[in-house]
């Protein structure tokens, strides 16, 4: 081997070394991308579009349900559970809850604990410690014995298959959304509800 | 801090060595010779010496070996090299500090080329026709599929020690994924070695190479000499987090999780992965137990137990020239890395009357890809050996013609030239130097004292250990050595301190 042809060498070490990256293929949703927003694009991951169709088409589905309106005619009094997480990915499932129940208190047909669940803060109790002090107008401290009891549980799962194309090229992620609220008078499930998305991409990359 | 790195060589370097007019009259011979270390490569920084590490492994001393990573408090490793981010995330591991444990396996596995999700054997570990002029060494190392399963476990390991059961669940939903695919992917590999190796032959020097892999044959088996023999490949998937997989789903706090999916199939898969009959048993023991329970774990104490120190690699040089003899070389010869197997601690532990027993053991599982890899390793090595040896050849040539007048400064380029390739020559001995060589397991009844006896195999007692009051409870240990005491932390299962729907007082 003389210089040149080790110098002709390396030359084609280097092109083929540069071109190795360049094989990839773009995530494609089941619920499409977002055209309005610009910023907005499809991965693997859950993203602000998925967790949003998520927690509309759950919601929707329940307020279109005969259970969302109860016989008596006040609201549901609901506590947020737990969601469980059970991808691959790391989330943080409040991204979703919250925008559940944002939707849900907007509809009127429910309220939710401040003293339980997810949403459960310190405040409920700290509020009647000020009883104690002589600072306070004990005419404005919250009384004991007047907190409200949940009747309804929200809680659910999400989960997630993925499926690799005969080829090895394609991997395809299936998400779960899982969802469902518990009458805590009747210990039934009042109602559920199964969200699906799909996403299809290389299987040459992180899915996660 | 000890730092050790291995120097990246470049042409600038050598151009301020050597005066502009000689630059000038011998260029040629210059930029040939920085060709060639050019092409070594950098393989970045290591933090840890492994010497030094090996010290305080042997008595089981974990911060100070963590306390290398730290600088001021904070984490201090090369965070662009794959293996310094490995031995920093098991450092941190081993000294209870789980949440830069974390953060320095994410940066690991960023690195990783062995992904969980793909079966694909990664352009990076075949290496690519440029580096075949040089050894792996010099390259950057990529991992191996093993230990993209021991970078899954530990992160799981880290999150239930942080108490974040959402976290560690996806972190054991990577390792079953990864794992469900970690024996597809080894003889992917198996299959792509032996394809690359019989591409290598067939290129530019196939009949030196040839002959000199049918020469030396019985010399090169030294490298697998003491590699574990006759290992089923489904025995490469890491049986303890399996194990523990369906551990944590027995013992969470989820509902959710209480399937047979979630907490039998990995205990068996770990029953089939295990390294010994006795974890095998263990494996299937508690399988039936949680079967019989409605996949559910109380009073129980799980034990995870890390003894000894994990294998290394040396290196034996075959410096015979087996091809290309000629008076036109100063040096031709072939590194290789020879397989070292992990060394046992204490062996095994003891509480009361029961024994942990052995569910993965890092020696078998890295011994297995060594030995796949093995044969494309020295057929690498061997081709570019002949590569670098040729290129010497021509490089001479140049020098004889440069230095006609100064026959004795050409005799001083060629030794150098020869120094160049026998620096170039150098078996790739990387390793994860702080993996221990077997990962155990014990399931014991929460005793009623509330403490937990650790014993060492002869009776004698190491340490009690006083257990949290909880459903059931995780014990790690650690010893490296039997110098020290061992490293033990305590963890209530389920992991998370609060249950959501607990009312705020």
């Amino acid at each position: 081997m003389n210089l040149s042809q080790l110098k002709n060498m390396v030359a084609i070490s280097t092109v083929g070394l540069a071109l190795s990256g360049c094989a990839t293929m773009d995530v494609v949703s089941s619920i499409g991308g977002n055209a309005s927003d610009p910023t907005a694009m499809d991965s693997f991951g859950l993203t602000t579009e998925d967790f949003n169709y998520a927690a509309k088409t759950a919601v929707d589905e329940f307020l279109a349900s005969p259970v969302s309106n109860r016989a008596d005619g006040r609201r549901w009094r609901a506590t947020l559970g737990d969601v469980v997480n059970d991808t691959t990915f790391k989330i943080d499932t409040r991204s979703m809850t919250s925008r559940m129940r944002n939707k849900l208190i907007n509809s009127g047909k429910f309220s939710f604990s401040g003293f339980t669940g997810q949403d459960r803060t310190s405040f409920v109790a700290d509020s009647r410690q000020l009883s104690k002090s002589s600072l306070v107008d004990q005419r404005t401290v919250a009384k004991a014995g007047t907190v409200q009891a949940p009747d309804l549980g929200f809680s659910g799962e999400i989960r997630q298959r993925t499926n690799v194309s005969g080829d090895g090229g394609r991997q395809r992620l299936e998400y779960e959304f899982d969802f469902r609220a518990v009458d805590a008078n009747t210990g039934q499930i009042a109602f559920s509800t199964l969200v699906d998305i799909k996403k299809l991409g290389s299987n040459k990359n992180f899915a996660w | 801090m000890t730092k050790t790195s291995i120097t990246c060589y470049s042409i600038a370097h050598h151009r301020a060595t050597f005066h502009t007019t000689f630059l000038s009259k011998h260029g040629r011979f210059i930029a040939l010779l920085g060709l060639i270390v050019l092409l070594a490569g950098c393989a970045g920084t290591r933090t840890n010496d492994p010497e030094a590490m090996s010290n305080h492994l042997s008595t089981s001393n974990y911060q100070a070996i963590a306390a290398v990573y730290l600088k001021d408090g904070k984490p201090n490793y090369d965070e662009d090299n794959l293996l310094d981010a490995l031995e920093a995330g098991k450092a941190f591991n081993d000294a209870g500090m789980w949440e830069q444990s974390k953060r320095a396996f994410e940066v690991a596995s960023k690195q990783l080329a062995w992904k969980e999700d793909s079966v694909d054997t990664p352009s990076e570990v075949m290496n690519l026709l440029g580096t075949t002029l040089t050894s792996s060494a010099f390259g950057a190392y990529q991992g191996k599929i093993f230990e993209g399963g021991m970078v899954d476990y530990y992160q799981a390991i880290n999150e239930i020690m942080m108490g974040n059961e959402q976290n560690a669940r996806v972190d054991f939903n990577r390792f079953d994924v990864r794992m469900s695919n970690a024996v597809a992917q080894f003889a992917s590999f198996r299959e792509d070695v032996r394809e690359k190796n019989s591409a290598e032959v067939s290129q530019e020097n196939a009949q030196q190479a040839k002959s000199s892999l049918d020469t030396a044959k019985g010399q090169f088996i030294e490298g697998v000499a003491n590699v574990p023999s006759g290992q089923p490949d489904a025995k490469i998937r890491v049986a303890a987090g399996e194990f523990m997989s369906g551990v944590f789903r027995a013992t969470s706090s989820a509902s959710a999780d209480k399937n047979a999916s979630k907490v039998i199939n990995p205990l068996r898969e770990a029953a089939k992965a295990s390294s010994s009959n006795a974890g095998a048993q263990l494996a299937n023991r508690t399988a039936n137990q949680l079967q019989g329970s409605g996949f559910q774990s109380k009073g129980k104490v799980y034990v995870l137990y890390e003894d000894g120190k994990g294998p290394s690699f040396t290196e034996f040089r075959i410096d015979l020239p087996l091809f290309l003899v000629t008076n036109k070389v100063t040096y031709s010869g072939i590194a290789l890395p020879k397989f070292q197997p992990g060394q046992p601690a204490f062996g095994r532990l003891q509480f009361g009357g029961a024994p942990t027993v052995e569910m993965t053991n890092i020696t078998n599982i890295s011994g297995m890809e060594f030995d796949v890899a093995y044969p494309g390793i020295v057929t690498k090595a061997v081709v570019s050996t002949v590569i670098k040896t040729a290129a010497q050849v021509a490089a001479n040539a140049v020098i004889d013609s440069e230095t006609k007048d100064a026959p004795l400064l050409g005799a001083l380029f060629k030794l150098g030239v020869g120094a160049a390739q026998a620096a170039s020559t150098q078996a790739d001995v990387r390793a994860w130097a702080n993996l221990p060589n077997s990962i155990q397991v014990a399931v014991l009844n929460r005793p009623a004292s509330g403490q937990l006896s650790v014993s060492a195999p002869n009776g004698s007692k190491i340490v009690d250990v006083p257990l949290p009051d909880a459903e059931n409870v995780l014990v790690l240990i650690k010893a490296s050595g039997v110098a020290g005491k061992p490293a033990i932390y305590a963890k209530p299962l389920p992991t998370r301190p609060v249950a959501v729907l607990n009312a705020s007082r």
